[in-house]
């Protein structure tokens, strides 16, 4: 800026001071902005991605992921195959054990079948008939059936008292369990199975105390009706 | 919010999430060890080990005087464990020997087996068997009746018999 010396001297004091005033009022409004700018700057830097100012922002990057989500990734698959190995193990678990449980029912009847057939007392003996008869279905029970007087008879004559008992039982063959599509929660049950056992049979009778004796039997159980009875009773000799 | 409290926020979440990888892996191995051994039987499975039963209890209950020696092989060779060493007692006592020179003549037939318990490296097999029995000095045939409790042990993916009891 340049002013004529001398030819304005008059108005010069008065321009000088509108000059200082102007440069002083652009001082003021840059300083104004500047503030402002690192207010804008402050709140970009605080709240981060949250606030969209200004300018568009560049997409978020999918590939390469960054590390946190390839990590959560990787936690996450490791923690649902863990639960799925899991929950697998203790399927086979359940399975198993609804297959034991299937099996020892046949068990526990043939071997009851086998007390109550080689347990006598003279006394009962007739209770005792009925009790085979109730718990038999099938050839056995007509078997029975057919020679219980004859076998009421001699035990009374004989005054035979005879403890049986059982060493040793397992299922030889099974009929498959039905699978239905609710065998998973509700496990079914086999029809028929044939379980060896290994039974014993201490007699004393009016002749005196006798060794006692084993027997092999192969014992057939079938279901009837929900029960399981004894439908077959060999000796394996 | 400071930047410090945002860390502070990513590792919680971190901390979260290994929390949750190490549960559900304790969690896999707890049952692995507890459960896994305990799985459904198989026919297969049952099969095999009721087959390898039979088939070692009649080499072990069969032998005659002229093929002692092989007989001897054959039934060692499905044997295991303490099982073996009673049967190599037997083999160095004078037994086989006085087979030998009294001509006998030994055979089993199993007429009946049935698996008691399977386990993945173990299982126990009822059996019946009939052993019939003829020699030098006993020429009429004679004839036993056993029932015998035979424990398994898988040795190298195979089933060798590493107990027998008579029940």
């Amino acid at each position: 800026m340049t002013t004529e010396v001398g030819s304005a001297s008059a108005a010069e004091p008065d321009l000088r001071s509108m000059l200082e005033q102007a440069e002083a009022e652009a001082a003021a409004a840059e300083a104004a902005a500047a503030e402002a700018q690192a207010k804008v700057r402050a709140m970009r830097s605080e709240h981060g991605d949250e606030v969209d100012l200004a300018e568009p922002r560049e997409p978020r990057r999918l590939w390469p992921p960054s590390w946190p989500v390839v990590a959560k990734t990787v936690a996450a698959l490791v923690i649902v195959a863990a639960l799925i190995g899991s929950g697998y193990i203790v399927w086979n678990h359940y399975e198993a054990s609804a297959q034991r449980q299937n099996e020892q029912e046949f068990i526990d009847t043939a071997k009851q079948g086998v007390v109550d057939l080689t347990s006598i007392d003279f006394k009962i003996v007739k209770d005792q008939v009925k009790h085979i008869i109730d718990n038999a279905t099938g050839s056995f029970r007509d078997d029975f059936i057919a020679r219980a007087d004859q076998f009421i008879k001699v035990s009374e004559a004989s005054k035979a008292v005879a403890k049986g008992t059982v060493s040793a039982a397992a299922v030889e063959s099974l009929t498959p369990a039905p699978r239905h599509w609710w065998s998973s929660v509700f496990p079914s049950r086999s029809d028929e199975a044939v379980v060896l056992v290994v039974g014993s049979e201490e007699i004393t009778n009016a002749v005196g105390n006798q060794q006692p004796r084993a027997f092999r039997f192969r014992v057939t159980v079938t279901r009837e009706a929900g029960q399981l009875k004894v439908s077959k009773l060999e000796l394996v000799l | 919010m400071t930047a410090k409290e945002r860390v502070f926020r990513v590792s919680v979440g971190a901390a979260v999430w290994a929390v949750l990888v190490v549960a559900s892996l304790s969690l896999l191995i707890a049952l692995y060890f507890t459960y896994w051994p305990d799985r459904p039987v198989t026919d297969t499975a049952r099969q095999s080990v009721v087959d390898a039963a039979k088939e070692g209890t009649a080499a072990v209950y069969t032998y005659s005087a002229d093929t002692i020696d092989k007989d001897i092989a054959s039934a060692q060779s499905h044997l295991t464990g303490d099982f073996l060493s009673q049967y190599q007692q037997y083999v160095d006592s004078p037994a086989p020997s006085d087979a030998k020179k009294n001509a006998v003549k030994t055979a089993a037939t199993v007429v009946g087996a049935a698996l008691m318990k399977l386990d993945p490296g173990s299982a126990d097999v009822l059996l019946f068997i009939n052993q019939t029995t003829t020699s030098a000095s006993n020429p009429a045939t004679t004839m036993a009746s056993r029932s015998i409790q035979v424990t398994m042990m898988k040795v190298n993916g195979k089933w060798l018999i590493s107990s027998m009891k008579p029940v």
